[in-house]
């Protein structure tokens, strides 16, 4: 099974999506607890995507380790630090993150890392999502995500 | 959030901007003064955010707001946050390598 570590920005994301239960169905996700308070921050005021992470938690379909960050990386959070410092020590497949800093992070240590979106057109490619509902995923994350990433991946999975 | 006093030289202009908004808002004129320095640096936090200079993370906990605060704020302001086109590659090439693992 695939193992994937998430940032904040990787689950919100793709809580947002509706799709982060499939997702953790298909891939093993496992993400440091810095990064779960951080998104569990958005509890206070409600934000629904916390709910849906905190959920998937509490089943045990996200694993949550504890770890610590990575020092010295200016311009990071201590959720991208530790993060980062999961990656390292578990050896996983990738990092799910959308965030351009923490990614040029990742391009400079030759992480491996995949956007939320390519990841939505990478599961309708491989029917683990179908194509209504990944293109239903992408227009629910259009706002938050660039435009040209959004149009990349919709064309991926063959919508407009 | 925690606080320090600075000495600090205002502008008259701006003085009479927090005096409006503290009649407006319902608030001392102090507050008023915190809040417009408030939203610059929230302005100022997502142009850093936008041009990749500091994670999204981090911005959240310069302003000392949850990363889901600062979406709602770059929507607000229509700013689009998120990988550029050259990471973007990287990130469709790593899709397409771990693709050809099988998927249960």
């Amino acid at each position: 099974m695939l193992t994937i570590v998430f940032d904040a920005d990787g689950l919100i994301k793709l809580a947002r999506a509706g799709i982060l239960e499939r997702v953790a169905s298909l891939i093993h996700c496992i993400t440091s607890q810095q990064v779960y308070n951080e998104t569990m921050r958005g509890k206070e005021k409600m934000y629904e995507d916390a709910f849906i992470i905190d959920a998937l938690v509490e089943k045990g379909s996200i694993e949550v380790k504890r770890i610590k960050p990575t020092e010295g990386l200016l311009g990071l959070g201590l959720g991208e630090r530790s993060a980062l410092a999961l990656f390292n020590k578990i050896q996983g497949d990738a990092i799910i993150s959308d965030d351009r800093k923490f990614l040029a992070v990742l391009e400079t240590v030759d992480i491996p890392f995949i956007i939320p979106t390519d990841l939505i057109a990478m599961l309708a490619v491989h029917k683990k999502l179908q194509k209504t509902e990944a293109i239903k995923a992408l227009e629910v994350l259009r706002p938050f995500v660039r435009e040209e990433n959004y149009t990349a991946a919709s064309e991926l999975i063959g919508g407009d | 959030m925690e606080t320090v006093a600075y000495p600090l030289r205002v502008p008259t202009e701006i003085i009479a901007l927090a005096k409006l908004r503290a009649k407006e808002e319902y608030v001392d004129q102090s507050t008023a003064l915190r809040q417009l320095l408030y939203l610059g640096a929230e302005e100022y936090i997502l142009s850093l955010t936008e041009t990749g200079r500091i994670s999204v993370g981090r911005g959240a906990e310069l302003l000392k707001t949850s990363v889901q605060d600062i979406y709602r704020l770059a929507e607000k302001h229509g700013v689009r946050l998120g990988a550029t086109q050259e990471q973007r590659k990287k990130s469709l090439a790593t899709t397409k390598k771990i693709g050809e693992k099988p998927l249960p």
